[in-house]
């Protein structure tokens, strides 16, 4: 019976002797630069920036605000509106990847810049509204 | 008598391409182009899709200050909102 465990134990390690086990490659991390265009969707270049600071925003731009604005002014708060989006967004997946509880100031957020998306979109349209029906307008009165 | 539909054969699963006449089922990428015949692709530049990013950068920024109250427009009576008599009288005032 010793002599059965005795085999069973030298048996259950068979490692030769002076054997060096493989240690993985320590890979440096890419250096990249700072005016690197995907940096734009981080906030001063963090994953996470703290959420007190998020929770800070002001309201969505209304629809009479937005119709004193130029075509240029709305094109530009659009892509400003959509850089906001992609940033929020590439928060979300980072807390998810952390398996952390987004909070509600970053649902929030997401939703006041959604309401700016639609005003834009609503005053496009009402412009283009009108400009049809004035047209149709000019060829009455000019008929008459 | 209402007999089970399992008796009719029926699926509750979306269909496949072997199952409907001429149902093709596509892969949602759209169309830029066409094939030529030696292999090569001839690109449809009016069906490529285009992005025009303003020319310099805005200062507006997708929030307001919440101190800051939204305003009512005025319109004159009868008008729906910025409609097109409205629109004509501007053009023309």
């Amino acid at each position: 019976m010793r002599s059965t465990l005795a085999s069973a134990q030298k048996a259950a390690v068979r490692i030769p002797k002076g054997f060096v086990f493989p240690v993985p490659k320590v890979k440096s991390a890419p250096k990249v630069s700072d005016t690197h265009p995907l940096w734009n969707f981080f906030r001063d270049k963090q994953a996470l920036p703290p959420p007190s600071e998020e929770a800070k925003f002001g309201r969505a731009w209304a629809a009479e605000e937005l119709r004193w604005k130029s075509f240029n002014d709305l094109h530009g708060l659009w892509y400003n509106c959509l850089r906001e989006k992609n940033l929020l967004f590439t928060q979300r997946a980072e807390m998810k990847r952390l398996q952390l509880t987004i909070p509600k100031a970053s649902n929030e957020r997401v939703l006041a810049v959604n309401k700016t998306m639609a005003a834009i979109k609503f005053v496009l349209w009402e412009r283009q509204r009108a400009y049809t029906s004035a047209k149709q307008l000019e060829k009455q009165k000019g008929s008459s | 008598m209402h007999q089970s539909l399992l008796c009719f054969g029926a699926r509750r699963l979306p269909m496949t391409t072997k199952l409907g006449h001429q149902y093709y089922k596509g892969t949602r990428t759209g169309k830029m182009g066409q094939k030529t015949r030696h292999g090569g692709f001839l690109v449809q530049w009016s069906r490529v899709r285009t992005f025009v990013p303003p020319s310099g950068d805005c200062e507006l920024l997708p929030f307001v200050s919440r101190r800051i109250q939204a305003t009512k427009g005025t319109y004159p009576e009868g008008a729906n909102g910025l409609d097109g008599a409205v629109y004509f009288d501007l053009a023309h005032s």
